[in-house]
């Protein structure tokens, strides 16, 4: 629509007339058929497997939405049987696939596999019509009363799971888990870059430090035993934390200094500095800065003999910054990695949109070559300099897609030619993906390359016209340039703006974590997952906190007594009060009862406040 | 665990003939051994302290002719407990001298059970009565609110074979 205002706004203040010029012009010669960077990329495009957020997923404790879960959940396949998630993945897609089943919308990816029916065999969600049957658990048929593809962005979560099957909806449909991710384990997809974390893909998942305290000293009591040998403790076990910290925040100062090196090194490449203001590089690294730097605390520099002679709660204490300082070495490379994922993402993802504006406008494009053409023998200034504005436009279009898949080649080759870019060849498929890209750059900057040479042909003879008839039309490509040049500039400023937006989403989200969970931390972890799937709370005087489950409307609480591994009561609403069902463990998983009659316990309702 | 509500005291006989396991894998004794009583509504009028506590002892008496019955000369220990939050008597059998009972919270041990059933009684006998008296509040807080420290009260009793 803003360029229809403009062409005409150009059109009026130029002419107000129609002027027929009353000579034959020349031919202009039609596009060439185009093929979009999209379809070239998609040769080498990963599957598009997944659910959105709110699909709810058959668990050892009940229905979950796919987004609260994670590595080592436990998910239950199409026999009833307990099977552990291996990773949760997200990725950011462009479409698709919306079905409904009964009375449930699902939401899912392009390739997503489904088991059907009849067929007795997977089929991924595109191949999915309407009548479609899809296999549940129990063996039943479950029809598909409707399929529509969705071409919007979304952001779909997949898992890996041990055996790759799962249920998911209240129908439990079997489906196939993601493709077996290369790393192992949990990754964020962007769209076309995939990350895992950097520091567990180079040196592994940092160890707490006093299990490392623990280890050093069962081994060293180990090896004492073994020799008969009860001397004190030597150096090297009472300062095990000390020169475990030290390898590691070296190794993680190491694998900062590489990326803060590479996205410094893309920042100031010359040929991006001098055109600041129109390139996405530039602007989108210069204004998205990482984690501000903290200075290191001086108890951290203490020496080893000052460090045997400390107090017990000093000791703890200096445990404590230290796992801080390697936390937070951590997090200052999760977040350059991600800036850095970001940004290659974001310039293919902008050749895409480039390429789908340009292949939008095609048509009307060629609708004013061929009106050019049907009046060459009465062409009239009007139909002229429509031709000539569908040009122009036209002309802005590949130079903008030339922009682009020159910054995008440039960008492959400074990643190609980094020398010191292990971590991040092992961590993000950004290198890997350039190598495989660069081809279809290739074939793709030909294709503009010829397109461009027509549409100057074209420009040339609507010049050509306009000389003719004495009409300047220098001002008109002035005016349109500084148009489309402002509009470019406002364009990357809401890019790097919408990037910054969708960067702070995915940190708060979760970049690829450390999934080296802590026993300790599993039953607040679960507690945590319970408030967060809870539509409704409660308190009761003598028992604390009560969370009702969203999906199974049941009750949970922690147990006071906490015998023989319970971690949780879980109720039933009743007209009387809380209704006991079982205890549950840790994990949230039921202790089996052996019940010998109607069970019926509770907690009165007066004893409780509840909060909506 | 075995769960179970009673209706009548001819029902105690199921709690009689439960198997016992005294394999020394606590996970397993809790699930053979453990029983977790609830009374049913209108038992409840009938039940006195009296009543209940001659039940436990002759639960125990009971038990400890099972551990005749096997040969079991070896430690074992009967531990009972009134679960406030699911309003059941819970009782357990673990081998071992009892120095350390399988709970997570504090202990107050007692050495009868007359403390724990009648905490029984009166709690089960006052939620009969209660009605839906509940208080909305539309605020939301989130807030998980400081836990008190919670004590349990235990009766303790060690099973001797002679």
């Amino acid at each position: 629509m803003k360029r229809l205002i403009v062409l005409n706004y150009l059109l009026l203040i130029i002419f107000n007339t129609c002027i027929s010029s009353g000579k034959i012009v020349e031919t202009k010669f039609l596009s060439l058929p185009w093929t979009s960077f999209s379809y070239l990329l998609d040769k080498s495009h990963s599957l598009q497997e997944g659910f959105c957020s709110d699909t709810i997923i058959k668990t050892s404790f009940g229905y979950r939405p796919i987004s609260v879960l994670v590595e080592g959940d436990i998910v239950i396949d199409y026999e009833g049987s307990k099977k552990k998630v291996i990773a949760v993945s997200k990725q950011y897609v462009n479409r698709y696939i919306k079905f409904v089943v009964g009375n449930t919308v699902i939401c899912t990816g392009y390739d997503q596999l489904y088991y059907t029916f009849h067929s007795d065999m997977w089929l991924a969600a595109h191949n999915i019509v309407v009548g479609d049957t899809l296999l549940n658990d129990i063996n039943e048929p479950c029809s598909v009363l409707s399929v529509e593809l969705i071409n919007e962005d979304r952001l779909l979560y997949y898992l890996t799971v041990q055996d790759h099957i799962f249920c998911i909806t209240s129908y439990n449909l079997c489906v196939h888990n993601a493709e077996a991710l290369i790393f192992g384990v949990s990754s964020t997809c962007l769209g076309h870059i995939t990350m895992i974390n950097p520091v567990v893909a180079t040196i592994g998942a940092t160890v707490a430090l006093s299990a490392v305290a623990y280890k050093a000293y069962q081994s060293y009591m180990h090896y004492s035993s073994n020799n008969d040998e009860k001397i004190s403790l030597p150096t090297d076990v009472i300062l095990a934390e000390r020169f475990y910290y030290i390898q590691r925040s070296t190794d993680l100062e190491t694998i900062r200094q590489e990326f803060i090196g590479v996205k410094n090194g893309l920042e100031n490449l010359k040929v991006f500095c001098g055109t600041s203001s129109t390139n996405f590089t530039h602007q989108f690294l210069a204004h998205t800065a990482p984690l501000n730097i903290c200075h290191k605390n001086q108890f951290l520099q203490i020496s080893a003999v000052g460090e045997m002679q400390l107090s017990d709660n000093q000791k703890e204490n200096l445990r404590l910054l230290r796992e801080n300082e390697l936390k937070r070495l951590e997090q200052e490379i999760i977040a350059i990695q991600v800036i850095l994922a970001f940004h290659v993402n974001e310039l293919i993802e902008q050749i895409c949109i480039a390429d789908n504006e340009y292949k939008n406008i095609k048509k009307e494009i060629e609708s004013a070559t061929t009106l050019w053409n049907d009046n060459r023998n009465r062409m009239t200034d009007v139909i002229a300099l429509q031709s000539y504005k569908a040009d122009l436009l036209e002309d802005y279009l590949l130079n903008n897609l030339d922009r682009k898949v020159d910054e995008l080649k440039i960008v492959a080759r400074y990643y190609s030619s980094c020398m010191n870019a292990m971590s991040i060849k092992k961590s993000t498929n950004i290198i890997d993906l350039l190598e495989k890209i660069n081809p279809v750059i290739i074939e793709y900057e030909q294709q503009i390359v010829k397109e461009k040479k027509l549409t100057t042909q074209k420009m040339f003879v609507s010049e050509q016209y306009f000389m003719h008839r004495g009409i300047s039309v220098g001002h008109i490509k002035n005016e349109t340039e500084i148009y489309f040049q402002k509009r470019r500039n406002d364009r990357n400023a809401q890019i790097v703006a919408e990037t910054k937006n969708r960067l702070e989403s995915i940190v708060v989200s979760g970049s690829p974590q450390n999934n080296n969970n802590n026993d300790d931390d599993d039953c607040e972890d679960f507690w945590q997952k319970l408030k967060t799937c809870s539509d409704k709370s409660a308190r009761s005087a003598k028992f604390g906190r009560l969370y009702r489950d969203a999906v199974t409307k049941l009750w949970w609480s922690k147990d006071l007594a906490q015998h023989g591994g319970s971690f949780y009561k879980v109720f039933k609403e009743t007209a009387k009060g809380f209704e006991w069902v079982y205890d549950a463990a840790k994990d949230g998983s039921k202790i089996l009862n052996k019940n010998k009659g109607p069970i019926g316990s509770f907690i009165p309702y007066k004893e409780v406040v509840f909060r909506v | 665990m075995n769960v179970i509500t009673i209706s009548n005291f001819d029902q105690f006989s199921l709690i009689f003939d439960g198997l016992l396991c005294l394999s020394g894998e606590q996970s397993e004794e809790i699930c053979q051994n453990m029983w977790c009583i609830s009374l049913g509504e209108k038992f409840i009028e009938n039940i006195t302290l009296e009543k209940l506590e001659n039940f436990i002892d002759q639960l125990i008496e009971n038990r400890v002719q099972q551990l005749k019955s096997i040969n079991f000369f070896e430690h074992a220990v009967f531990y009972m407990w009134f679960d406030q939050q699911a309003l059941q008597l819970r009782f357990n059998i673990i081998t071992g001298d009892g120095a350390s009972l399988p709970f997570g919270c504090k202990l107050k041990l007692h050495s009868t059970s007359k403390f724990i059933l009648t905490n029984l009684i009166v709690a089960v006998k006052r939620s009969a009565c209660f009605g839906d008296d509940v208080e909305f509040l539309d605020s939301e807080d989130d807030e998980d609110e400081d836990e008190e420290e919670y004590i349990l009260d235990v009766f303790v009793k060690k099973l001797t074979v002679l």
